[in-house]
């Protein structure tokens, strides 16, 4: 692996099940961030 | 001290529902540091050249500064000195600056963690498992009211090379 040059990290009060739920469905109350789409 | 000679050594962001004006009150106050900075009372004179200081639990000064840019509620530049012995002596000091921006109805706080020198890595990496744990708390504690319970331990590799330095560590 290349060394990486970006990592960040970010602390949840949730348990490692819940947040993995909601990467494969965000919820509708997630914040709104419009005009992003990722690299 | 000229504040051109420090690069960053750490950059990070996070994005908070807060306004611009509780953000800093957050980051200056000890009524907020002690809820979301593990019991650390920060007491910052704000103006420039003021002391800039964060109290442990029983009242020790565990870091002690000096106020370099103050524009509130936008940007706060400190000295940030662990009162480690020799730390500042081995390590030069390290200079804190937080960012406050408006993002749309969110609020956009960057922290840059500075030095005048290459730091090794090693010893970067306690302000690198720190300081996201103590903004996410203040994230936390902005939007919930509730600050995260996180309970954690200075990297090892940060002790070893601090030691191996001739600095002391608690």
């Amino acid at each position: 692996m290349r060394k990486p040059e970006f990592v960040y990290a970010t602390y949840i009060e949730t348990t490692p099940e819940r947040l993995w739920e909601a990467a494969q469905a965000i919820p509708p109350s997630a914040p709104a961030i419009e005009g992003f789409n990722g690299p | 001290m000229n504040i051109d000679n420090f690069k960053p050594a750490i950059v990070y962001t996070i994005y908070i529902a807060s306004t611009p004006e509780n953000v800093w009150q957050a980051l200056t106050t000890a009524e907020f540091s002690k809820k979301y900075f593990s019991g650390f009372a920060v007491e910052a004179e704000l103006k420039v050249g003021g002391a800039f200081v964060a109290r442990a639990p029983d009242g020790s000064v565990h870091i002690s500064g000096e106020v370099i840019e103050c524009d509130p509620p936008r940007r706060l530049t400190i000295t940030w000195n662990v009162n480690w012995p020799a730390l500042v002596e081995k390590l030069g000091p390290t200079l804190v600056t937080y960012e406050i921006e408006r993002a749309g109805e969110a609020v956009k706080l960057t922290l840059i963690q500075a030095h005048d020198r290459p730091i090794d890595d090693d010893i970067l990496s306690g302000g690198r498992q720190g300081w996201p744990a103590i903004l996410s708390s203040l994230k936390s504690l902005l939007e919930t009211r509730e600050a995260l319970v996180i309970k954690m331990e200075p990297p090892q590799r940060m002790l070893e090379a601090l030691k191996k330095l001739g600095i002391g560590t608690p």
